[in-house]
């Protein structure tokens, strides 16, 4: 694969609107459950699972949801080479604190103990979009744009990916933000440079 | 290149590296009966370190710290002892590595204790604990399901090697709470009796808890950290590949980026948690990668299934087996799983091994493989 190293497409999730390269492309105010429904109801009817995810995972499929399934030639790299990058300050504590709420009750469920912990949104992106390479979730005190670029870089270097995405991935209470990027080489010259600043520009929008 | 300066095992069968390498390859387990998180039900088999290790009392004051943290800094006291990295140098980084840190704090926690969740949160255990020995900078947290401490270590050799620091301390621990408890119960995984690994009767995990640190130095040690891989099975999200082939997918990459083919592994430090499909799937990856003639162990019959420890402490174990020359047994193995054809380790003996694959696999679907090799 050749070229620089771009962001070929870029993800924002937040306040209850999906930002795809900068632009709106869908919005519902109301409860996150009922935007996160109708959000990929709106993009894909056919996968149920989405429906029995927790927050986190809900905020991640939708936003690798928006960010690839139009462009199904975007992933062009092949399954063992796309890896996933992922960071976020609460890890599953969102989960934590409802499987706590049932585990006192005598109801604990597999179903949503297994939520907690806060790589399973990166194992449902996978299973999702059939991704099968380099993954690490990281817990930082806030999003740390320069040290997962250059860990990113890293695995570029390394030939340990063609293709990457690269986010953010926040849910606890009522406050949420999740952000994907799909970054690998492109010869594309159109296209952003990945770069801490340009992240850092897609994330802020 | 990333060389092993130091390293510690905090568990309970000991609380340094040696003593719990002792008494692993002399058979003993630190797994037994405890009472369960509720009342009402009978008792759970967990690998539990002594009583006194508990939670400070009112926590969000300064200077008191969680049974979490006081164990990590126990283990990276220990460990700096016996090296001479300076965790206050801005050329040392701090990577921890746990899967629920200090959940226990979160069981009775009313969604809106803004404070109480900062304070349980994995990110202020990272910083307190790295605050504690002076580091300078910000600590990197990997909080990956079991794969954690692999994980870590793979980081610090990748890091390393950019030459952005000189030195990392990687530190992982994990607590048998009633939180994992109850949720491993409910997945009916927890056996109820010592685990059996790779055992055709085997019938589910036992936790435990320990601490476990790894200091990795760019400067020459008598073990290198000499390649890594992760994948993901993309396949469920808490039952493994059926067919194991995104593991062997990580421990073919591993092998390439160490440079060293299958007969030459001296021995694997599997997961080998005990659960019917875990070590069906880890067989399978074994055989896939030419492996199914090299020694195999699991430790989790002796330790318990450490979680966020797990990877760290079996690498230490790891290490040890490499450098003293004495080979590690499975606890708790029984008989052979059929049509699996792996060779496990039972008792322990004399090894002339000088490179050994470490895997680790978890919920998620990931997959993790490192190779340790003795110079």
């Amino acid at each position: 694969m050749k070229g620089e190293l771009k962001i070929l497409r870029s993800c924002l999730i937040r306040d209850n609107a999906i930002i795809v390269d900068g632009e709106m492309v869908y919005a519902r105010p109301g409860s996150f459950a009922d935007f996160a429904t109708a959000a990929f109801t709106a993009r894909n009817a056919a996968y149920p699972k989405f429906y029995k995810m927790d927050n986190l995972a809900k905020l991640g499929l939708l936003a690798a949801e928006y960010l690839l399934a139009d462009q199904p030639a975007l992933l062009s790299g092949s399954p063992e080479k796309v890896g996933l990058v992922v960071g976020n300050t609460n890890a599953s504590a969102d989960t934590d604190l409802r499987y706590a709420a049932m585990a006192r009750q005598d109801l604990a469920s597999p179903a949503l103990f297994v939520y907690t912990l806060p790589n399973i949104v990166v194992g449902e992106i996978c299973i999702r979009h059939q991704l099968k390479g380099e993954n690490t979730f990281f817990v930082m005190d806030n999003y740390d744009i320069e040290l997962q670029t250059a860990y990113t870089n890293t695995l570029f270097q390394n030939q340990l990916v063609e293709q990457c995405l690269v986010g953010w991935l926040e849910f606890l209470g009522s406050e949420y933000c999740g952000f994907l990027c799909l970054v690998g080489p492109s010869e594309q010259a159109d296209l952003p440079n990945y770069t801490t600043e340009k992240v850092k520009h897609f994330f802020t929008k | 290149m990333a060389f092993v300066a130091a390293h510690n095992i905090l568990s309970p069968l000991g609380s340094t590296s040696a003593a719990t390498f002792e008494a692993v390859v002399a058979g003993r387990t630190g797994v037994a009966a405890h009472p369960g998180p509720f009342s009402n039900e009978g008792p759970v088999w967990v690998a539990k370190l002594p009583a006194a290790w508990a939670d400070d009392a009112d926590l969000q004051q300064a200077g008191r710290y969680s049974k979490f943290e006081k164990l990590l800094m126990a283990s990276i006291a220990d460990a700096l002892a016996r090296c001479a990295v300076d965790p206050a140098s801005p050329r040392t980084l701090f990577v921890f590595s746990t899967t629920k840190g200090n959940v226990s704090l979160l069981e009775n926690a009313r969604p809106d204790d803004a404070a109480l969740i900062q304070r349980a949160s994995l990110s202020c255990s990272a910083q307190l604990v790295s605050r504690y020995f002076g580091s300078v900078n910000q600590p990197v947290v990997i909080s990956n399901a079991c794969i954690s401490g692999v994980a870590a270590v793979i980081y610090a050799q990748r890091v390393l090697k950019t030459g952005a620091y000189d030195a990392v301390i990687v530190a992982g621990a994990d607590t048998v709470s009633d939180f994992v408890v109850s949720g491993f119960q409910a997945f009916q995984a927890l056996s109820a009796a010592p685990c059996k690994p790779f055992s055709a009767d085997r019938n589910g995990i036992n936790l435990g808890e320990a601490a476990a640190t790894l200091i990795l130095t760019a400067a020459e040690g008598e073990v290198q950290v000499a390649g890594g891989a992760m994948s993901n099975d993309a396949n469920h999200i808490s039952g493994p590949s059926r067919t194991g082939a995104e593991l062997a997918l990580a421990i073919s990459q591993a092998m390439r980026a160490a440079q060293v083919s299958a007969p030459e592994i001296g021995f694997v430090s599997a997961h080998g948690t005990a659960t019917i499909y875990n070590d069906e799937m880890e067989a399978k990856a074994f055989t896939l990668t030419g492996l199914q003639h090299q020694p195999v162990n699991s430790v989790k019959g002796a330790l318990g299934h450490t979680l966020g420890a797990a990877g760290l402490v079996e690498s230490a174990l790891s290490i040890l087996s490499l450098t003293q020359g004495q080979s590690i047994p499975t606890a708790g193995y029984s008989t052979p799983m059929p049509a699996a054809n792996l060779n496990i380790a039972t008792a322990s003996g004399p090894s002339s091994a000088r490179w050994a694959l470490k895997t680790a696999s978890g919920f998620g679907g990931c997959n993790a493989a490192l190779l340790l090799k003795r110079q």
